[in-house]
C-alpha cells in the first residue's frame, strides 16, 4: 500500500471510532433531554409554580417552596462566590502572574473545580452545619460558593489575560495607578467574557444536589429563613423520584425540565454572549 | 505636505534658478559678441561661480534625497536626470565664460569683419537650451526630439563658419589672434548645442524611461 | 541651532538584575525634532526610549546610573509620575485602544489629569483629533468603540490620546511595524506635522523610515551609542564604519 492510501486508512479509522463516540454522546443527551421534555411539559401546570407542597394524596400540590428556596439559596451562593472569584482572579492575572504563590492557587483551582460535589457537602457540613447544630439555607449558598469560587476565579484570570500587555502599558503611559488601569480599562477589555464566565458558573451550581443534602438539606414548607434547612428543586427532586407517590413523580418530572430548560438557556445565553463578542 | 514633496519642490527651484543663470549667460555672451560689449562679458564671468554653486547644491540636494528617500520609478528618472542635466549645465556656464573672455579679447582690436552666420549660430543655440529646459519642466518628448534634429543646423552652421575663418586667415595674416578667437567661439556655441541636445536626450529617458542618446532622431520617431 | 530638550549624560540602565542594556549613552534630543534611534533587534534602543518616560517602574529589578535632564532636573529621580508621563507621551508598536468608546478613549488621559468639565472634555477631544488628523473619520463614531476602526486609524486615535494631554515629548516604539505601507505614509506625515508641537523620539527597524522622517539620527549597537548626527548627513556620509555597515545592509 502507498503511503497516502496508508494514511488515508488510518484517517478513515480514526474519524469513523470519532464520530462513533460523538454520535453514542450525543444519542444519551437527546434521549435524556427527549425524556424529561416528554414527561416535563405534560406535567407542567401553573400551579406547580403557585402552590406550597400538599400532604401526599391531596391534589393540587406545588413546588413553589422549592423554587423559591432553590433561588435564594442560588443568589447567595453568587453574591459570596462572584466577587470572591472575580478578586481572585484578577489578582492571579494581575498580581501573581510572576509569582509562584500565583502559579500555585491557579493549579489549585483548577483541582478544586475537579472535585466531586459531593465532597464539598460534607466539607461543609463539617466546618459550617455540625458547629452550628442544624442544616440551613447559608451552608447551602456556602457550599455552592465554594464549588462555583474556582471556575469564576479562572475564567476571570483567563480573561483578564486575554486584555493584550501593551494596553495596560498604553494606560500607565497614560500616568494611570494600577488599581485605576485594572478598573477602567482590563475590567473594560474583559467585562464580557467574565460575564459570560458567571453565568455559566451559575448554570453549573444550578443543578447541584450532593452538595445540598448535607447543608440546606430540605424543607416540606416555604422560608425564607436562610439560617433555617431549606427546600430546594434539586434536593426536592431527588426527594420526590425516590417517594412512592405517583403525582411526586409527575412533580418530579415537572421540576427537572424547568431546571433542564434553566440551565440549558442560560448555557446558550453564555455561548450567545462570547460568539457576539468575539464576532466583532 | 510630504516632506518628499517638498524636497522635490525644492530640487526643482533650484534646478530652475540654475537654468535661468546659464540661459542667461548664453544669451548676454551673444549679446557682448554682437554689440562688443567688455563689461557685458565681465558680468557672463561673474555669474558662472553662481552657476558652479548651484551645481554643487544640486548635487547634495540629489544624493541627500536617494539617500533617504529611496525614489522609485519616475521619481528616480527625475533625480537622475537632475544630476546629469546640471553637469551639462555646468559645461554650457563654462563656454559661456569661455566665449565671454573671447569677446573680450576680440574687443580690444577693430573688428576683423561683420558677423553673418555666427549670429545665427549662437541664436540657435539659445533658442535650443532654452527649449531643451522647457521640454524639461514640461516634461515635453515632441519637443525634446525636435530640438535634438536642430543640432545638424547647428553643426553645419559650424562647418561653415570654421571654412570661412580658415579662408581669413589665409587672406589676412595680421588678424591671426582674432579669427582664433572667432573659431574659439564658433567651437564653444557648437558645444552648448551638443549640451542642449543631452539634456532634450534626458528629458526623452525622463518621461519614457527609455535611452536615446545612440540612436538618430527619425528612427526614435518611427519606432 | 542647538536647543535640546532633554540631554542625556553617561546613562547605563540595567535590568533583570544585571543585564546592562545601555550603556555610558551621552544624547541631546533638539526641541520641536524628530530624533530617530536605529539598530539591530536588540541593541537596546527601546529599553533606551522606554527610560524617558520611566516605563521601567512597572518592572522590578532595574537600576539606573546617570541622568536624563528634563526640566531642570534628572527626571530618573523624579516622583511624579503621573505629571511625567503626561509631559511625555508613547506610542506603541501595536495599536492599543482602550476598549471603550473613541471618545472615551481620548478623554482617559484628561480625566486621569482631574479634568471634569462636559465642555471642555468635549473641545479637548475634537482638537486632538484634528490635530491628528483623524476627526474627519471619527466624527460621527465617537460614542462607538474604538476597536471598530482599521489598524491605521486606531494607531492615530492613540496618537490623538496621547497628544490631548498636551505633551513636550512623544515616543514611538516602533509606531508603524503593524501597518500597511498606505497607513505608515499616514502616521509618517502626521510626525513630520507634529513637530511644530511636539518634539518627537521614534525607535524604527524601518531605515528608510529613519531617513524620511528624521532630523537627527542616533545608530546604537549593543547597548551604546555609536554615532548620532543630522540624518542626512548619517545617511550619506557616515563617519562610523560601523554606521555604514548597518545603513548599507552589510551588517554582520
Amino acid at each position: 500500500m502507498t503511503e497516502i492510501g496508508k494514511r488515508k486508512f488510518v484517517n478513515l479509522i480514526a474519524l469513523s471510532l470519532a464520530c462513533a463516540a460523538a454520535a453514542l454522546g450525543l444519542f444519551w443527551l437527546i434521549f435524556i433531554m427527549a425524556d424529561v421534555i416528554r414527561h416535563g411539559i405534560a406535567y407542567l401546570t401553573p400551579g406547580l409554580f403557585l402552590n406550597e407542597a400538599a400532604p401526599p394524596g391531596m391534589a393540587g400540590g406545588g413546588l413553589k417552596h422549592a423554587f423559591i428556596g432553590q433561588l435564594l439559596i442560588t443568589f447567595f451562593a453568587v453574591l459570596i462566590g462572584v466577587p470572591l472569584g472575580i478578586l481572585g482572579g484578577t489578582y492571579l492575572a494581575e498580581y501573581g502572574r510572576h509569582r509562584t504563590i500565583g502559579r500555585f492557587i491557579s493549579t489549585l483551582s483548577d483541582i478544586m473545580i475537579s472535585v466531586p460535589s459531593i465532597v464539598i457537602g460534607t466539607f461543609v457540613y463539617a466546618i459550617f452545619v455540625k458547629p452550628i447544630g442544624h442544616f440551613s439555607g447559608f451552608a447551602g449558598s456556602l457550599a455552592l460558593a465554594i464549588i462555583m469560587i474556582p471556575v469564576v476565579l479562572r475564567t476571570t484570570e483567563e480573561m483578564i489575560s486575554l486584555v493584550p500587555w501593551e494596553i495596560r502599558e498604553a494606560a500607565f503611559a497614560l500616568g494611570a495607578p494600577y488599581y485605576k488601569v485594572i478598573l477602567q480599562v482590563v475590567y473594560r477589555g474583559a467585562a464580557t467574557g467574565i460575564f459570560t464566565g458567571t453565568l455559566l458558573a451559575i448554570a453549573r451550581i444550578a443543578g447541584e444536589t450532593a452538595p445540598l443534602l448535607f447543608t440546606s438539606f430540605n424543607n416540606m414548607f416555604l422560608t425564607t429563613n436562610m439560617n433555617e434547612p431549606m427546600p430546594s428543586l434539586t434536593v426536592t427532586i431527588y426527594q420526590y423520584a425516590m417517594g412512592p407517590y405517583d403525582d411526586w413523580h409527575e412533580m418530579a418530572w415537572a421540576a427537572s425540565f424547568v431546571i433542564t430548560l434553566f440551565i440549558l438557556g442560560l448555557t446558550i445565553l453564555g455561548r450567545l454572549i462570547i460568539r457576539w463578542k468575539y464576532k466583532n | 505636505m510630504k516632506k518628499v514633496e517638498k524636497e522635490y519642490i525644492q530640487l526643482k527651484t533650484m534646478l530652475a534658478g540654475m537654468c535661468q543663470v546659464t540661459t542667461s549667460m548664453l544669451q548676454d555672451a551673444t549679446k557682448a559678441l554682437v554689440s562688443r560689449d567688455s563689461a557685458l562679458a565681465d558680468s557672463v564671468i561673474a555669474r558662472d561661480d553662481e552657476v558652479d554653486d548651484l551645481d554643487t547644491r544640486i548635487d547634495e540636494h540629489c544624493l541627500k534625497m536617494l539617500a533617504l528617500y529611496e525614489p522609485k520609478a519616475v521619481d528616480l528618472r527625475f533625480v537622475v536626470t537632475a544630476l546629469r542635466i546640471i553637469v551639462d549645465l555646468e559645461r554650457v556656464g563654462d563656454h559661456c565664460t569661455s566665449i565671454a573672455k573671447e569677446v573680450k579679447k576680440l574687443n580690444q582690436s577693430p573688428p576683423v569683419k561683420p558677423y553673418i552666420d555666427l549670429p545665427n549660430m549662437t541664436e540657435g543655440a539659445v533658442k535650443m537650451l532654452q527649449d531643451a529646459i522647457t521640454a524639461y519642466f514640461n516634461r515635453d518628448i515632441e519637443s525634446a526630439l525636435e530640438i535634438i534634429k536642430r543640432d545638424d543646423v547647428i553643426d553645419q552652421l559650424d562647418d561653415k563658419i570654421t571654412q570661412e575663418l580658415l579662408i581669413y586667415i589665409k587672406s589676412d595674416k595680421d588678424n591671426t589672434q582674432d579669427v582664433i578667437s572667432l573659431m574659439f567661439i564658433t567651437r564653444s556655441t557648437e558645444r552648448i548645442a551638443d549640451y542642449a541636445t543631452n539634456i532634450a536626450e534626458m528629458v526623452y529617458f525622463m518621461v519614457t524611461g527609455e535611452i536615446i542618446k545612440h540612436r538618430s532622431p527619425d528612427k526614435v520617431l518611427d519606432g | 541651532m542647538s536647543d535640546p530638550i532633554m540631554t542625556v549624560k553617561k546613562l547605563n540602565f540595567y535590568y533583570q538584575g544585571n543585564v546592562h542594556a545601555v550603556k555610558n549613552m551621552s544624547l541631546e534630543i533638539e526641541k520641536n525634532q524628530v530624533t530617530a534611534l536605529i539598530g539591530p533587534s536588540g541593541c537596546g534602543k527601546t529599553t533606551f526610549l522606554r527610560c524617558f518616560n520611566r516605563m521601567h517602574d512597572l518592572y522590578p529589578g532595574h537600576r539606573h546610573e546617570g541622568e536624563i535632564f528634563f526640566e531642570n532636573s534628572n527626571l530618573l529621580e523624579r516622583t511624579d509620575i503621573t505629571e511625567l508621563r503626561s509631559r511625555i507621551g508613547m506610542v506603541f508598536q501595536k495599536p492599543t485602544p482602550f476598549p471603550m468608546s473613541v471618545f472615551d478613549n481620548i478623554a482617559y488621559g484628561l480625566k486621569l489629569k482631574g479634568i471634569r468639565n462636559r465642555a471642555e472634555l468635549a473641545d479637548r477631544v475634537e482638537q486632538a483629533l484634528k490635530q491628528a488628523v483623524i476627526w474627519d473619520e471619527t466624527k460621527d463614531r465617537l460614542k462607538q468603540s474604538a476597536n471598530g476602526l482599521s489598524g491605521g486609524q486606531q494607531q492615530r486615535l492613540v496618537i490623538a490620546r496621547a497628544l490631548a494631554v498636551e505633551p513636550d515629548v512623544l515616543l514611538f516604539d516602533e509606531p508603524t511595524s503593524a501597518l500597511d505601507p498606505i497607513s505608515t505614509g499616514k502616521i509618517e506625515e502626521l510626525m513630520v506635522k507634529l513637530k511644530q508641537d511636539v518634539t518627537i523620539i521614534i525607535v524604527t527597524h524601518n531605515m528608510q523610515q529613519a531617513a524620511r522622517i528624521s532630523d537627527q539620527t542616533a545608530f546604537m549597537y549593543m547597548g551604546e551609542l555609536i554615532e548620532c548626527d543630522k540624518t542626512e548627513r548619517m545617511f550619506t556620509n557616515p563617519k562610523q564604519k560601523l554606521t555604514e555597515e548597518y545603513i548599507t545592509g552589510r551588517f554582520g
